[in-house]
C-alpha cells in the first residue's frame, strides 16, 4: 500500500511536470512580437519554397536577369510573430553587382505570412558614410531605405537620419500610387520581453522595429489601406535594419483597392562583420550555369586552385574576387573573349567567363577548367603586383625579382604565365579532371600508344598562351597537339555533376 | 486472260520499297547537306602563309590498330587582325575516329565526298581573300548561330592538294575559334 501511494505520488508529480511543459510550450507559441533567429536549414518547406536550388528568390513567369542575390544561408532568418497573428521572416540577401545601386548596400527579403497568404518585399539599405554597419546600431541608421518588389520594381523609398524617417520619395513610384506612412517605433527581443529604448540584458537580442502603413490606390482613385511595418535594430547584438511589407499594387481600373493588412514588425538582417572583408564571391549569373559552376566547385575543392588564389581566400584575404558569367564578353577592348580578369577599385577583381563559350557543346569541360585556372592566375598576378606596389611582400617571394624582367613586356602576364605557371596549371587540371564526370574520356585512350596524359595536360596548360615566346616555342614543337585537341573536343563532353 | 497485268498487293509493296530506296540513294547526300541551315565551302591552299594544315592520322590510328582509318586533318587559317591577343588561328578539324570510338562516345564520322570539279560551279567558296579581309567576329559568325557559339552550318574543306584532274574531295570539318582569355 505504501508503495502504491509512492507510485501515485510520483505519477501525479510527473503528470504535473508534463503539464507545465505543455503550458510553457503553448505560451511560447503564442508569444507576440518575439524575435527568433532560425537557421536557414531549419526553416519549413513552406518558407524555403520561395527559393530555388541556388537560394535565389523563385520568380513566377519569365525569368529576366537577377536583380537581387540569393539568400545568405549562413545568416539566420529573423522571425517575428506579430500581434495580429502574421509572421514575418527577414533574410539577408547576398549582394550582386547591380546598376540600380552601385553604392554600398544591404538587401533584405521580407516574407509576411499569415494563414491565407504570403507576400514578399525586398528592402535595400544604403547607409550614409557616417553610419558604419559594424559600429553603429540600426536605431541610429542614416541613409536611404528603398522598397522593391521581388522582380526589382521600386515601390517607394525613404531617407532616414539617426533612425528617424526624414522624407518619403513619392516621385518615382511605379506601383500605381502606393505610399508609406511612418506610424510607430518599437523594440522586439529574443526572449519575448520588450525593453524601452536601447540596451539589452545578457542573453537578450533586441531589435528596434519600425511600423509603417502602406496606402495604395489605383490610378486616379482614392487610397486604399494597407499596413506595413519595417525596421528595427538590436542594440545588444548589433542587428540593424527595419523592414516591413507592402505590395499594394494599384490596379489599372482607377478604383479603390483595399490592401490586405500585413501588419507586423520585421528585424533587419545585415551582414555580419566577418563577412565583409575580402573574399571570393560567386555571382548568381555564375551560379545558374551548372556547367561552369560545378567545374569551379570541383576546382576549388582542390589544393592547387586554393594555392593560386591564396590572397583571396580565408581570414587573411587581401582582395575581393568575383566570378561572373557574361554575354558577349569584351576583354579590354577585345571582343568575344572566352575569359577575362579585370582589376576594379578598392582591391577587388572580377573574373568573367563568356556565356556562349560555356554553352557551346563543342567546349569541353576540361577546357572550362583550364580557363578558370588561367583567369585565377591572372588574378593572382594582379594581386602580387598590387601587394608589391603597396610594400607588401607577395605570397610568392620570388615574384618581385621576376616581375622586373616582365613588367615592360606587352602582355607581360601571359609571358610570365607561360614561363612560370604552366607546371602549376598542369597540376591543377590533372587534379580536378577525375572529378569532372569525364571518366569516358579518361579511360578512352588506354589502347592508344601515342596518347600521353602528361603531354595532354601540358598541351592544356598552354591554351591561351599563343603569341608568347614560350607558348609559341611549345606550340611549334610539341607532338600530337591536334590529337589532344580534337580528342578533348570530341570526348570531354559530359557536364560535370555536383549532385553526387 | 492477261496474267502479266495482275499485280498482287505484296508485289506492289515491293515495287514501292524499291522506288523509296532509289529515292533515298539519290537524295541521301542532299538530305545530309540539308540538315543544317546552310553549307559553306572553303578553298584551302597551304601555299598561302595564312593557311597551314597538320595530318594527325597517326595519333588517332595508334588507338585502333585493327581498323584502317580515314585520315584526320587540322586546317588552320590565321585571322586578319594582327594586333590582337591570344590565339590567332581559326581551326577546322576533320577527325576520323574508329567505329569503336563512335560507339563509345557517340557521334559519326565526318562526310567525305568525291565530286567532279563542276560541283563547285554554282557554289560560293570562301578563299584566302575572305579570311584576309573579314574581321575575326564576322568570320566566326559565318559558321555560328546568331546568338551563340554553336556551329550552325555544314562546312566542307576543299584542299588544293586533293584536286586531281577533274575530281575534288570535300571533307566535312568542325570549326573552333582561336582561344582568347
Amino acid at each position: 500500500m505504501k508503495n502504491f501511494y509512492l507510485i501515485l505520488l510520483l505519477t501525479v508529480f510527473i503528470v504535473s511536470c508534463q503539464k507545465d511543459e505543455v503550458e510553457i510550450f503553448s505560451e511560447e507559441k503564442t508569444q507576440k512580437n518575439v524575435l527568433q533567429e532560425i537557421a536557414f536549414e531549419d526553416l519549413s518547406f513552406s518558407i524555403k519554397k520561395h527559393f530555388d536550388s541556388h537560394h535565389l528568390i523563385r520568380q513566377k513567369g519569365a525569368k529576366g536577369p537577377d536583380i537581387f542575390g540569393g539568400v545568405s544561408t549562413d545568416v539566420p532568418a529573423k522571425k517575428i510573430i506579430n500581434e495580429n497573428g502574421t509572421s514575418t521572416y527577414t533574410f539577408l540577401l547576398k549582394n550582386i553587382e547591380n546598376k540600380a545601386s552601385s553604392n554600398i548596400h544591404f538587401d533584405n527579403l521580407v516574407l509576411i505570412k499569415d494563414n491565407e497568404e504570403e507576400n514578399l518585399v525586398v528592402i535595400r539599405y544604403e547607409p550614409d558614410n557616417d553610419w558604419q554597419p559594424f559600429k553603429n546600431n540600426f536605431d541610429e541608421f542614416s541613409g536611404n531605405v528603398t522598397f522593391y518588389t521581388t522582380t526589382g520594381e521600386k515601390i517607394n523609398s525613404i531617407y532616414m537620419k539617426m533612425g528617424i524617417p526624414e522624407n518619403k520619395d513619392y516621385s518615382s513610384q511605379s506601383k500605381a500610387s502606393c505610399r508609406f506612412e511612418f506610424t510607430e517605433m518599437g523594440t522586439v527581443c529574443t526572449n519575448g520581453g520588450s525593453i524601452g529604448g536601447r540596451g539589452s540584458f545578457a542573453d537578450w537580442s533586441c531589435s528596434t522595429s519600425y511600423t509603417m502603413r502602406i496606402k495604395c490606390g489605383g490610378a486616379g482613385g482614392p487610397s486604399g489601406g494597407g499596413e506595413f511595418s519595417p525596421g528595427d535594430s538590436s542594440p545588444g547584438s548589433g542587428s540593424p535594419g527595419g523592414s516591413g511589407y507592402g505590395d499594394g499594387s494599384g490596379g489599372g481600373d482607377g478604383g479603390l483597392h483595399d490592401f490586405e493588412f500585413a501588419d507586423g514588425h520585421t528585424a533587419p538582417n545585415l551582414p555580419r562583420e566577418e563577412e565583409a572583408p575580402f573574399e571570393v564571391k560567386i555571382d548568381s549569373s555564375f551560379l545558374r550555369v551548372d556547367k561552369i559552376n560545378c567545374t569551379y566547385n570541383r576546382l576549388v575543392e582542390q589544393q592547387s586552385l586554393q594555392e593560386i588564389l591564396v590572397d583571396f581566400f580565408g581570414e587573411d584575404a587581401l582582395f575581393d574576387l568575383k566570378f561572373n558569367v557574361v554575354d558577349d564578353l569584351n576583354c579590354n577592348g577585345n571582343e568575344n573573349a572566352s575569359g577575362c580578369t579585370t582589376p576594379l577599385r578598392g582591391g577587388a577583381y572580377r573574373i568573367d567567363i563568356d556565356r556562349d563559350y560555356i554553352n557551346d557543346p563543342n567546349t569541353p569541360t576540361i577546357f572550362l577548367a583550364q580557363t578558370l585556372v588561367h583567369e585565377a592566375i591572372h588574378a593572382n598576378l594582379y594581386a602580387a603586383v598590387k601587394n608589391l606596389n603597396n610594400g607588401i611582400t607577395p605570397t610568392d617571394t620570388s615574384f618581385e625579382a621576376l616581375y622586373e624582367d616582365y613588367r615592360q613586356l606587352k602582355g607581360w602576364q601571359h609571358e610570365y604565365m607561360a614561363d612560370h605557371y604552366t607546371g602549376i596549371m598542369q597540376a591543377a587540371i590533372r587534379e580536378v579532371h577525375p572529378l569532372l564526370n569525364d571518366s569516358g574520356f579518361l579511360n578512352g585512350y588506354d589502347d592508344n600508344t601515342l596518347w600521353n596524359w602528361d603531354k595532354f595536360y601540358e598541351y592544356v596548360s598552354y591554351r591561351g598562351l599563343d603569341g608568347t615566346t614560350a607558348g609559341d616555342e611549345y606550340l611549334d614543337n610539341a607532338d600530337n597537339l591536334y590529337l589532344y585537341e580534337s580528342g578533348a573536343e570530341g570526348n570531354s563532353t559530359e557536364t560535370p555533376n555536383c549532385n553526387e | 486472260m492477261n496474267l502479266e497485268r495482275k499485280v498482287t498487293p505484296q508485289k506492289h509493296l515491293t515495287a514501292m520499297n524499291k522506288i523509296l530506296l532509289t529515292f533515298l540513294v539519290i537524295f541521301f547526300p542532299f538530305l545530309l547537306l540539308s540538315q543544317k541551315n546552310d553549307t559553306v565551302y572553303i578553298a584551302f591552299d597551304n601555299q598561302y602563309e595564312e593557311m597551314e594544315k597538320s595530318n594527325f592520322t597517326e595519333g588517332v590510328q595508334a588507338g585502333s590498330p585493327e581498323e584502317k582509318l580515314e585520315k584526320s586533318m587540322a586546317y588552320l587559317i590565321r585571322q586578319m587582325e594582327e594586333d590582337t591577343y591570344g590565339a590567332t588561328r581559326f581551326k577546322f578539324f576533320h577527325s576520323n575516329q574508329s567505329q569503336k570510338t563512335y560507339e563509345k562516345f557517340g557521334g559519326k564520322p565526318p562526310i567525305i565526298l568525291k565530286k567532279h570539279k563542276s560541283f563547285l560551279q554554282d557554289k560560293k567558296l570562301l578563299g584566302i581573300e575572305f579570311f584576309r579581309t573579314t574581321p575575326y567576329i564576322k568570320v566566326a559568325k559565318t559558321f555560328e548561330e546568331e546568338d551563340s557559339w554553336e556551329e550552325d552550318v555544314m562546312i566542307f574543306m576543299i584542299d588544293a592538294d586533293e584536286i586531281k584532274n577533274d575530281s575534288i574531295i570535300l571533307r566535312q570539318v568542325s570549326f573552333t575559334r582561336p582561344v582568347k582569355e
